[in-house]
């Protein structure tokens, strides 16, 4: 019942954040991402850098097996220079007018470097609040593509927390839960940074108590269960506690195995009789 | 007596790890007072990572109920054969390292007339301090931890190496594969039966080790693992000079970026041994656990209700989490 997503290409909705460590997961993200918007009959835009004609973003899908030719001919997929993408009055004109033409919905995607193109650092951050304000408020969906090698720090910090329920790592990815927030996949040295991440953004922004459900997590490492401990100490010394859900055994067993069930404002609740 | 009631009387908490029946008159001689707590020895007694895990666990909750610290008197369970002896002699020297930040006085009980000479120096040269009729005395004969455990043999008969592996996976460099080798070690597991617990916390031992010698060896690095039906084995060795700290992993991990010892920490506990030694090319983890007989009556956990899927399971920690949230928003 904790677990809002109502079909697993769901996942793909609302505001995500795909982190990615190759082109070709890239691009497997993307195929997915634009197939959903297929099915459900969205308006899809797109942006890209000029890029070499088998690389843009049509002959790709159509290389992975996604026929969108009526979609193209029927103005249903569009791809837009960035300075149209991301026009001066807000992304918010660009919604409103494919709505106006028609579809139910939308769903837009860009590279962050191509945000770039046009935009400084700090604008992309405004863009990415903004944009996240306007998911909640349009029937619309967003996916920011940042190359993991190159988001760190607060650049990473910043990309988490304006895509808390939406994070697509390749073994590891976040969602809207009932109760607060739900995570997927296997947490490991890979992935600890945007795990970390995730936990100190989610904390900021709870008052009392922090629900995390594990219940599709299947893997923690040991440094993983430290960063735990990090991520959100400072919110547990100010009061709040963290509820870690529906773990499974594995998973409850090695943060066991590691005491973080001893630290003062966590919670294991593991379903045991 | 003396030294569990002055422990009360500072208000302290007791903790009793003795056989049964000492356990029941040491209680009963201190008043059945409220602080006493009475652990099964054999429960707690079974292997030297699993001692000092419990022991941390129940300092930490009298600390939390009330307690300025903690008093301990243990009978360690002595098998005077050759290996077993050997892991209790370890763990007497290691206790005094990983428990020795904790608020912990302990006093280990042992009967000398049924003990060998030998035994008795072992136990001698592992407590910095011995208990007489006058109480405490300092013991001049207590030696290093570090050094009882590099001349305190680990080795233990019945090595699959000889025989051909169940999985082997070589050149190993890329960290980034982790989560696919992982995958390929849990599939080499489960294939070989229960408990599935074993495997599980085996796998995890063996991710752990591999990882830190992606991080920290000299690639190629490879992984030998063998799973019989009676014990579980695993090698992972890599070309760099690995460490040299026999006490690495009892002592809890550091505070760092990445935090030093954490999965050591959990390999100690993960499985029956852990053996670090350099090779001729380089350096090399063995990892052991050994698996109840075929004809072992089903653990607790393998003779679960079958009804207890792990979608209930995870419904009925979602219910109690729903009511712990509330109460935890009540108290507001």
């Amino acid at each position: 019942m904790g677990d809002v997503r109502e079909a697993p290409d769901a996942e793909w909705d609302g505001h995500v954040l795909l982190l990615h460590r190759t082109e070709g997961e890239r691009l497997a993200g993307l195929t997915a991402w634009v197939r959903r918007g297929l099915e459900l009959g969205e308006k899809i835009i797109y942006t890209e850098l000029p890029l070499m004609p088998e690389d843009a973003l049509v002959p790709v899908l159509e290389t992975r097996g996604v026929d969108v030719a009526a979609a193209v001919r029927d103005g249903q997929l569009v791809v837009l220079p960035p300075e149209e993408f991301y026009p001066p009055e807000g992304q918010r004109v660009v919604v409103e007018h494919a709505l106006a033409e028609g579809f139910a919905s939308v769903r837009i995607s860009a590279e962050v470097r191509a945000a770039l193109s046009v935009l400084s650092p700090s604008a992309v951050h405004g863009v990415e609040q903004r944009l996240d304000a306007l998911v909640g408020d349009l029937p619309m969906s967003a996916m920011c593509q940042y190359s993991e090698a190159a988001t760190t720090g607060t650049w990473l910090d910043d990309a988490v927390t304006t895509h808390l329920a939406g994070v697509h790592q390749s073994t590891f990815s976040t969602s809207r839960d009932l109760d607060g927030l739900a995570l997927h996949g296997e947490v490991d040295a890979t992935n600890t940074d945007v795990f970390t991440a995730v936990l100190s953004a989610a904390s900021r922004h709870r008052a009392r108590v922090l629900w995390v459900d594990l219940g599709e997590v299947s893997y923690v490492d040991a440094g993983s269960c430290w960063r735990l401990d990090d991520a959100t100490r400072s919110y547990r010394s100010s009061g709040g506690h963290v509820l870690l859900v529906a773990l499974q055994p594995p998973v409850e067993l090695t943060m066991r195995m590691l005491e973080v069930d001893e630290l003062p404002g966590m919670h294991l609740v593991g379903g045991e009789h | 007596m003396p030294f569990l009631a002055d422990g009360l009387a500072a208000g302290e908490a007791v903790v009793l790890a003795c056989r049964e029946e000492n356990s029941a008159l040491l209680a009963e001689a201190l008043g059945h007072d409220d602080r006493i707590v009475v652990l099964p020895r054999e429960g707690i007694y079974t292997r030297t990572a699993h001692v000092i895990a419990t022991l941390r666990r129940v300092v930490r909750r009298q600390l939390v109920a009330g307690a300025s610290g903690v008093r301990l008197l243990g009978e360690i369970p002595v098998d005077q054969s050759g290996d077993e002896w050997h892991e209790w002699h370890r763990c007497e020297a290691i206790s005094n390292v990983a428990l020795g930040p904790l608020p912990l006085s302990s006093v280990c009980a042992f009967d000398r007339r049924a003990l060998s000479d030998a035994i008795c120096e072992g136990v001698e040269e592992t407590h910095p301090a011995l208990m007489t009729p006058a109480g405490p005395v300092p013991n001049h004969r207590y030696v290093d931890p570090a050094t009882v455990l590099r001349r305190t043999p680990t080795t233990r008969a019945g090595r699959a190496e000889d025989t051909p592996p169940t999985l082997q996976l070589a050149d190993l460099a890329d960290a980034s594969r982790l989560p696919e080798l992982r995958a390929r070690v849990r599939a080499a597991l489960d294939g070989s039966g229960e408990p599935g617990q074993l495997r599980g916390r085996f796998a995890a031992a063996v991710a752990e080790v591999l990882l830190n010698a992606l991080r920290h060896g000299r690639p190629p690095v490879v992984v030998r693992l063998w799973a019989t039906p009676t014990r579980l084995e695993c090698t992972v060795t890599d070309r760099g000079d690995g460490f040299d700290d026999p006490l690495a992993g009892y002592t809890p991990p550091g505070n760092g970026f990445p935090p030093a010892g954490a999965g050591l920490w959990l390999v100690r506990q993960a499985c029956d041994t852990l053996e670090v030694f350099r090779t001729g090319t380089g350096f090399a983890v063995r990892l052991a656990t050994g698996l109840p007989g075929s004809d072992a009556p089903p653990t607790p956990s393998s003779a679960a209700a079958p009804a207890d899927t792990p979608a209930a399971r995870a419904d009925r920690a979602r219910a109690d989490a729903r009511e712990l949230a509330r109460r935890l928003g009540e108290q507001l």
